[in-house]
């Protein structure tokens, strides 16, 4: 119950904080400060979020950067129907599945070998050092399809409400639920198939 | 439902932890690469008349180095024939223009001496021999 309590007093204190970067994003006086603390709140969180799609560390500050960017330039569209975390999110998820597909064009994969780009990351990436069940477990996620790879990064790590993933995937949270099952039912398909 | 129950457990086996690792002080220079490539871009973003027109400017030089492969060795190996030609050419089209110009004025004023202008021969001339651009520049001029 405690915990429940601090959980809620968290999420105000961080929505109050979120609603007065809002208010000085829109003025041009306080854009850059308010941007400065957008970055410096979000940076880790989203930097996470990215590397777990990407895996690869150069990739993730890539998309990262670019999400910012890309929040930067389009500051002015943000509408505040949905939470700056929500929107803030969706790019990042977008920026990471764009570099994604970009490294898949340049080398000449299919489109499902997506797959097979994460497993050669997983292998060569210089910060990656998970022992022998974290690199299965990260094995098992890269051979998954798109929505069920995120949809088990968001639930099972960052242990994300389906409301909230609903709002950065744009996709019902029964859909979502579903993707989650088939993704844990594969994953513990491919470990024991494993071993 | 109890197969979903077998799930769960299995997922409690395994590990929550992140096996990613950043490089030293990654986060703690964020803001400063962010910010340089945010300059960099803004840079990008407003390029000078140079840099627009350099496609054209290599164009054109490429033109003037075609025309020059062209025209020396023409005037080596055939003092004299290419560029009269040209010349002779161009003035055969100037005098041309010149004579059709002559001609209407010529025309009208014969008409207009006669005091009876047909309008049917003005508008025959000018629909045969002016495009819709020239009647239309030379009724505003």
């Amino acid at each position: 119950m405690l915990q429940k309590l601090i959980r809620i007093a968290i999420d105000n204190t961080n929505m109050h904080d979120d609603q007065q970067i809002i208010e000085g994003l829109k003025s041009e006086s306080s854009r850059n400060q308010a941007f400065g603390l957008l970055v410096s709140k979000y940076k880790e969180r989203l930097y996470w979020h990215i590397r777990k799609i990407v895996i690869s560390h150069d990739d993730a500050d890539d998309a990262l950067q670019n999400t910012f960017i890309k929040v930067w330039n389009s500051i002015d569209g943000f509408r505040e129907e949905s939470e700056i975390y929500t929107w803030l999110y969706r790019i990042a998820t977008n920026e990471a599945i764009t570099l994604l597909n970009q490294q898949k064009k340049r080398s000449m994969l299919d489109a499902g070998d997506t797959s097979e780009h994460l497993l050669q990351a997983i292998h060569s990436d210089t910060y990656f050092d998970g022992d022998e069940i974290q690199t299965r477990l990260q094995q098992a996620i890269a051979v998954l399809p798109e929505k069920q790879r995120l949809v088990f990064n968001m639930k099972y790590f960052d242990e994300m409400k389906y409301q909230d993933m609903s709002g950065i995937l744009d996709t019902s949270v029964g859909a979502l639920k579903a993707s989650y099952h088939h993704a844990v039912k594969k994953i513990e398909e491919y470990l024991k198939s494993e071993e | 439902m109890k197969k979903d129950d077998n799930h769960i457990e299995f997922l409690k086996e395994l590990p929550k932890q992140q096996p990613f690792k950043v490089p030293e002080a990654y986060f703690e220079t964020f803001e400063e690469r962010l910010q340089q490539r945010i300059q960099q871009q803004a840079g990008k973003s407003k390029p000078k008349i140079i840099q627009m027109l350099r496609p054209v400017l290599w164009l054109a030089a490429g033109f003037v180095l075609v025309f020059l492969l062209v025209h020396y060795p023409l005037k080596m190996f055939f003092p004299g024939s290419s560029s009269d030609l040209g010349l002779a050419e161009t003035e055969t089209s100037i005098s041309n223009e010149w004579l059709y110009d002559d001609n209407l004025y010529n025309m009208i004023s014969e008409d207009m001496s006669a005091d009876t202008i047909d309008n049917e021969v003005v508008v025959d001339f000018l629909s045969a021999e002016l495009s819709e651009y020239e009647i239309y520049s030379e009724m505003y001029n």
